[in-house]
C-alpha cells in the first residue's frame, strides 16, 4: 500500500531540512524524492515504502553534500531551535536548551535514528529495512539513545 | 526508562524538530494529483527514445575506435598465415575494454554525481550503454565468425572467450579503482588477454580443434557467470546511493 504522500512530504522534508539546513533545498530534494519514487515500480508494488523514500531521500542529500563542502549541518541548526521554546514558556525553554545540548553529544547517525524513529514516527520494521538491520537491533539502539539522551540531560542539568 | 520521562522527551523532540513549514506542498501535490488523474498530459519517455538519447552520448570516437579495431584484425589477418581467428582473438580483448570504459566513464571520470543528477538515473544509463555497445560488438563479432573457416559455433565460442574474460576484468578494474588508475589497469588487461590468446591460437593449436568444443563451451560459460556476477556488483555500485 501506497503512504499517505500529503503526510510523508512533510515528514521527509523535516528529515531533508535537518540534514541540509536550507529550506528551499530540503523542499527540492523532498518533491525530487517523491518524483523518483513515484515513477519506481518497487515503490508503487509496496514492500517497504517509507524505507524506500527515506534511502532516496537520503542519497539525494548526501550527493548535495558532495556538491557542498561536507560538514554536519544538525548542531547549528539546533542553535536556533530555543528561541521557538521562549515563547511556550521559561521551563519549555530549559527543557528545550538542555535537551539541544543533549543532542549535541549524538553522532549524526543516532540523530538521525531518533528523527525518524520518534519525531517522523517511521514504523521499526521501515526502519530496519532502510538501515540494513533487524527490527530488535531497532528497538535497541533507539532505546540505547534514548537513555544516552536522558544521562546527557541530567548531565546538562546538574552543571 | 520511565514511560513518564519518555513521552516527556519525544514530545520535546518533536517540538525540538518542528522545523520550518514547508512552501511548495500543496502546488506539488496538486500537481501529483493532476499527474495520476490524466495521465496523458505527463507522456513519459519511453525505453526506445531513452536508448536513442543515449545513443547521441556514447562519443563517436568510441565508435571509431571499434572500427579502427575491427580493421585492423582483418588487416592483420593478412599477414599472420592468413590466420583471421589468431587476429580476432588477440584484437577482441581491446573492443570488451572500449565497451567497459565507455559503459562506466563517468566513474573512470570522477563524473558520476554529474550524471546521478540528470533525468535518469545512472544505472539506467549504464545499462543503456552497454547493450548499445554490446550490440555493436556483437555484430563485429558474428562478423568474424561467419568470414571464418571451421564451425561457426566453436568459431563464437573462441571469440567470446577473450571478450568474456576482459570484460570481467575490466569491470573488477572499474570496481576498485577509480580514475586514470582503472584505465591504465584495463589497458594492462586488454593487453594481458590479448597475449594469452596469442600464445593459445601459436602455441596451443591443438585446444582450438573441434573435439575440444565441450571444454570452451563450459570455460564461456563459467567466465559469463562471473561477468554477469560482477557485472551486476557494478550496478549496485551506481546504486551506492540507491536509487531505484
Amino acid at each position: 500500500m501506497q503512504p499517505d504522500l500529503e503526510e510523508q512530504y512533510d515528514k521527509i522534508y523535516r528529515y531533508c531540512y535537518f540534514k541540509l539546513g536550507n529550506p528551499q533545498l530540503a523542499e527540492d530534494i523532498t518533491q525530487e524524492t517523491f518524483l523518483r519514487c513515484l515513477e519506481n515500480r518497487r515503490f508503487q508494488r509496496g514492500g517497504h515504502p517509507l524505507a524506500y523514500l527515506y534511502t532516496v531521500a537520503k542519497n539525494l542529500c548526501i550527493d548535495e553534500y558532495r556538491r557542498k563542502k561536507p560538514r554536519d549541518l544538525q548542531p547549528e541548526l539546533l542553535e536556533t531551535i530555543g528561541t521557538e521554546a521562549a515563547q511556550s514558556g521559561e521551563e519549555q525553554l530549559l527543557d528545550a536548551i538542555t535537551l539541544k545540548m543533549a543532542l549535541k553529544e549524538l553522532t549524526e547517525q543516532e540523530r538521525e535514528m531518533i528523527l525518524l524513529r520518534y519525531v517522523n514516527e517511521v514504523p521499526a520494521a521501515e526502519l530496519a529495512e532502510h538501515y540494513g538491520i533487524s527490527r530488535f537491533t531497532v528497538y535497541r539502539e533507539t532505546r540505547k539513545i534514548l537513555k544516552k539522551l536522558e544521562r546527557g540531560i541530567k548531565d546538562e542539568a546538574g552543571e | 526508562m520511565k514511560q513518564e520521562n519518555k513521552k516527556r522527551l519525544v514530545r520535546e523532540l518533536k517540538r525540538i524538530y518542528e522545523g520550518p513549514k514547508p512552501v511548495g506542498k500543496q502546488a506539488f501535490l496538486a500537481e501529483m494529483r493532476e499527474r495520476e488523474e490524466n495521465p496523458l498530459n505527463w507522456p513519459k519517455i519511453g525505453r526506445g527514445h531513452m536508448l536513442a538519447v543515449q545513443l547521441r552520448y556514447i562519443s563517436k570516437g568510441v565508435w571509431a575506435l571499434s572500427l579502427v579495431i575491427f580493421f585492423t584484425i582483418l588487416w592483420s589477418s593478412r599477414y599472420v598465415e592468413e590466420d583471421l581467428r589468431w587476429a580476432v582473438c588477440a584484437g577482441i580483448p581491446f573492443l570488451g575494454m572500449v565497451m567497459i570504459l565507455e559503459s562506466f566513464r563517468s566513474m573512470a571520470c570522477g563524473m558520476e554525481e554529474l550524471e546521478l543528477s540528470c533525468r535518469f538515473s545512472l544505472k539506467n544509463v549504464v545499462l543503456a550503454r552497454m547493450g548499445i555497445l554490446g550490440c555493436g560488438n556483437l555484430l563485429l563479432l558474428l562478423t568474424f565468425a561467419v568470414f571464418m573457416e571451421g564451425r561457426w559455433a566453436c568459431n563464437v565460442l573462441y571469440f567470446l572467450f577473450p571478450y568474456l574474460l576482459t570484460c570481467f576484468g575490466c569491470l573488477l578494474a572499474t570496481r576498485r579503482l577509480r580514475g586514470r588508475e582503472g584505465l591504465y589497469v584495463c589497458a594492462g588487461i586488454a593487453a594481458a588477454v590479448s597475449c594469452l590468446e596469442s600464445w593459445i591460437n601459436n602455441s596451443c593449436k591443438w585446444m582450438l580443434e573441434a573435439e575440444y568444443g565441450g571444454f570452451w563451451f563450459l570455460a564461456v560459460g563459467v567466465i559469463l557467470a562471473l561477468t554477469v556476477r560482477e557485472g551486476f556488483h557494478m550496478i549496485e555500485k551506481t546504486e551506492e546511493l540507491i536509487w531505484n
